[in-house]
């Protein structure tokens, strides 16, 4: 028995190593082995005041705390049957739309690209691109900038809160966003076309892809998801789906993975967003036009949709801007009565669909909780991708080669190792 | 020049990220060796000039890690909450003795770790703090300047009421009817008050001010709110045992 290991990928968040048992050329496993520690998140919440779970919870991640910190204030907002304003729905999708920006403005050009390079470090990216760099700069401020204008901070927001928000967004950044969002478009349309341009490996293994689903849009939430695969085909409201995943925890393992209906893996994220809905915004539309097949089951394509994500939501946040702008908030949430309940929501998050969930009593506090990350749902899809692919890996390249490879395929993924174990 | 991670949300690391262009300019001052988010260069057991490390230490990998980076830095800057007070993750040693975060998160809890949380300065000497949740990369970058010319700063020690009322915001320990419990007058201010310029109360992230006057402070608050939730509020971020430790008693 052979075994092939990367210790420590890196350009990725959090901490894993990637192990392949191989015995009589066949390769007999292919795991990604977690090293985060475990925080107990969901154990931790327990006891503390719904008013404090919205500032604990954005902690699970760095890269995403914007959209843990809404998921959590819709599940507590929905246990308490408190009905939220539009103008507080249009904000949180705005802030969405920010989060989606810079997070795959991060991975795409930070994370990602280097691999299509030859490069081991962004540094020499940087140097030998300088064009680019600034226009990915360029673009993840505008979606730094919208999380910070509306909800306080980008990292770990405080703005928002249950009932909607503390403070009305500040007109003056929102128009100084507006007035930067053609140089924003312009960059998100570039870097889409070079990502358009390069060459990705050949990959076809079948999967399932689930996300939101709202019929011809391209939603960020919604009651409804599709489960689009071989063979099922079918769509679920969000609390029937997550009453049916089951998650499982292998001995020693810090990451729940999950299981749907006994199919055992399925994609959630940029690709699957992509396959299953239509309505992207015009720019976007054009530059997916011809790229690939639908549906696309070449994972590494998943960078390209990410890119393609990035113009969409530029797009989307200059139409919110202009209407909140347009807009008067009196900035006031909706007060509400302490009451028991549970709640459920589920979001996109950057990298695929995130579930929160909370049972509160009647004094406030939580009983219980249970979050179910998108990197914690597609693992196990990584890992048939990694097995189906490295027999021919390790066959056609050389060892530095394969080591490239495999790091591409995890990379194309855009793991959020901390998320997943929280 | 490094920066390492340990278990954490790594908001600190994309805080430096999110500087864009004048990180990417101050990188240029420094020789970064390692920093796995941004490359992937083989491993080099060098010896660092400065380390900036991020998280709490909370498997046995983190610990040894941790000690063999002291071991190879001259010096050595604890990045964020987590690092330099225990952070969010210390919440589970504030809980109730009946609970069990870890079984409750966990079917098969035998094989996780499930260290104490420790500030890493009950580890290994720590040089520096650069505190906040998450640091502020404005901050960062003043402090840094000295940091990589060897020299150790100081953060002025005011509370973070100094830049509320320069902000112009209403303090709101003093809003009749509807104070609320803000921790600004006992904590390290430097954070430009961000929090509050949102109307939520300063929960403490960057730690006590060094020579606070908590006695006042809670005969201030006491009319309205408890020692209970006082020290409640002090939990979230890590902050409760530092105040017990320098306080009790008193």
């Amino acid at each position: 028995m052979k075994t092939f290991k990367i210790p420590h990928i890196a350009k990725m968040e959090g901490h894993a190593d990637f192990l392949a048992l191989m015995s009589r050329g066949e390769v007999t496993k292919a795991k990604l082995c977690v090293r985060e520690g475990a925080r107990l998140i969901e154990g931790i919440v327990l006891g503390r005041k719904i008013w404090e779970i919205p500032i604990i919870i954005s902690r699970i991640c760095g890269i995403c705390p914007t959209v843990h910190n809404l998921c959590a204030i819709s599940a507590i907002e929905k246990a308490l049957e408190l009905e939220v304003s539009e103008e507080t729905k249009l904000l949180r999708r705005l802030m969405l739309c920010g989060q989606m920006i810079h997070s795959h403005g991060l991975h795409l050009f930070f994370l990602s690209l280097p691999d299509f390079f030859d490069l081991t470090s962004d540094l020499k990216l940087i140097k030998k691109y300088p064009k680019e760099t600034k226009q990915a700069i360029a673009l993840r401020g505008f979606g730094t900038k919208i999380v910070e204008a509306v909800g306080g901070r980008t990292i770990h927001p405080m703005n928002s809160e249950i009932g909607g928000f503390k403070t009305p967004p500040d007109k003056r950044k929102l128009a100084e966003l507006m007035a930067n969002y053609e140089t924003a478009l312009e960059a998100a349309i570039s870097l889409a076309k070079l990502f358009k341009s390069l060459k990705y490996p050949q990959f076809g293994r079948k999967t399932n892809f689930v996300s939101l689903f709202d019929s011809g849009k391209y939603p960020l939430s919604s009651d409804e998801i599709f489960f689009n695969g071989e063979e099922t085909r079918e769509k679920f409201g969000v609390g029937e789906f997550y009453k049916k995943i089951k998650e499982i925890q292998t001995p020693g393992e810090v990451i729940k993975r999950t299981e749907f209906m006994k199919q055992e893996c399925y994609l959630v994220g940029a690709l699957a967003r992509l396959n299953n809905n239509s309505g992207l915004n015009q720019e976007a539309a054009k530059l997916r036009k011809g790229f690939s097949d639908s549906p696309d089951f070449n994972i590494f394509h998943n960078i390209f949709a990410q890119a393609i994500e990035a113009v969409h939501f530029t797009e989307e946040a200059g139409k919110i801007i202009k209407e909140a702008l347009a807009g008067d908030f009196d900035g006031t949430g909706k007060k509400y009565k302490m009451k028991s309940g549970q709640g459920l929501c589920a979001l996109e998050a950057p990298r695929g669909v995130l579930f929160h969930y909370y049972e509160i009593d009647k004094s406030g506090s939580v009983a219980n909780c249970n979050i179910i990350t998108p990197t914690a749902q597609f693992l196990n899809n990584l890992e048939e991708d990694l097995k189906f692919c490295a027999p021919e890996i390790f066959k056609k390249l050389c060892r530095d080669d394969c080591q490239k490879r495999i790091r591409t395929l995890i990379r194309a993924y855009d793991p959020c190792v901390s998320c997943a174990a929280h | 020049m490094a920066i390492y991670s340990l278990t954490s949300c790594e908001g600190c690391q994309f805080a430096l990220l999110d500087l864009g262009e004048r990180f990417l300019n101050f990188l240029k001052k420094v020789e970064l060796v390692e920093f796995r988010l941004f490359e992937e260069e083989d491993e080099r057991n060098k010896t660092y000039d400065i380390v900036f490390v991020e998280g709490s230490p909370i498997t046995n990998e983190n610990l040894r890690d941790l000690k063999k980076i002291r071991e190879r830095a001259k010096i050595l800057v604890v990045l964020g909450n987590c690092a330099a007070l225990g952070g969010i993750p210390e919440l589970k040693a504030y809980q109730n003795r009946k609970r069990n975060a870890l079984c409750y998160v966990y079917k098969e809890p035998k094989k996780i770790d499930n260290l104490e949380i420790q500030e890493i300065d009950k580890i290994v000497k720590v040089d520096f703090a650069i505190p906040g949740c998450p640091i502020n990369g404005e901050e960062f970058l003043n402090l840094a300047g000295d940091l990589v010319a060897g020299k150790i700063p100081k953060i002025p020690s005011r509370p973070v009421c100094f830049e509320c009322q320069r902000n112009g915001n209403k303090c709101l320990l003093r809003l009749d009817g509807k104070r609320k419990l803000c921790l600004g007058p006992i904590v390290l201010g430097g954070c430009g008050a961000v929090c509050l310029n949102s109307k939520m109360p300063c929960w403490g992230c960057r730690g006590l001010l060094e020579k606070a006057n908590i006695n006042n402070y809670l005969k201030l608050v006491a009319d309205k709110f408890s020692i209970e939730e006082f020290e409640r509020a002090l939990e979230i971020f890590g902050v409760r045992d530092d105040f017990c430790e320098r306080y009790r008693g008193k």
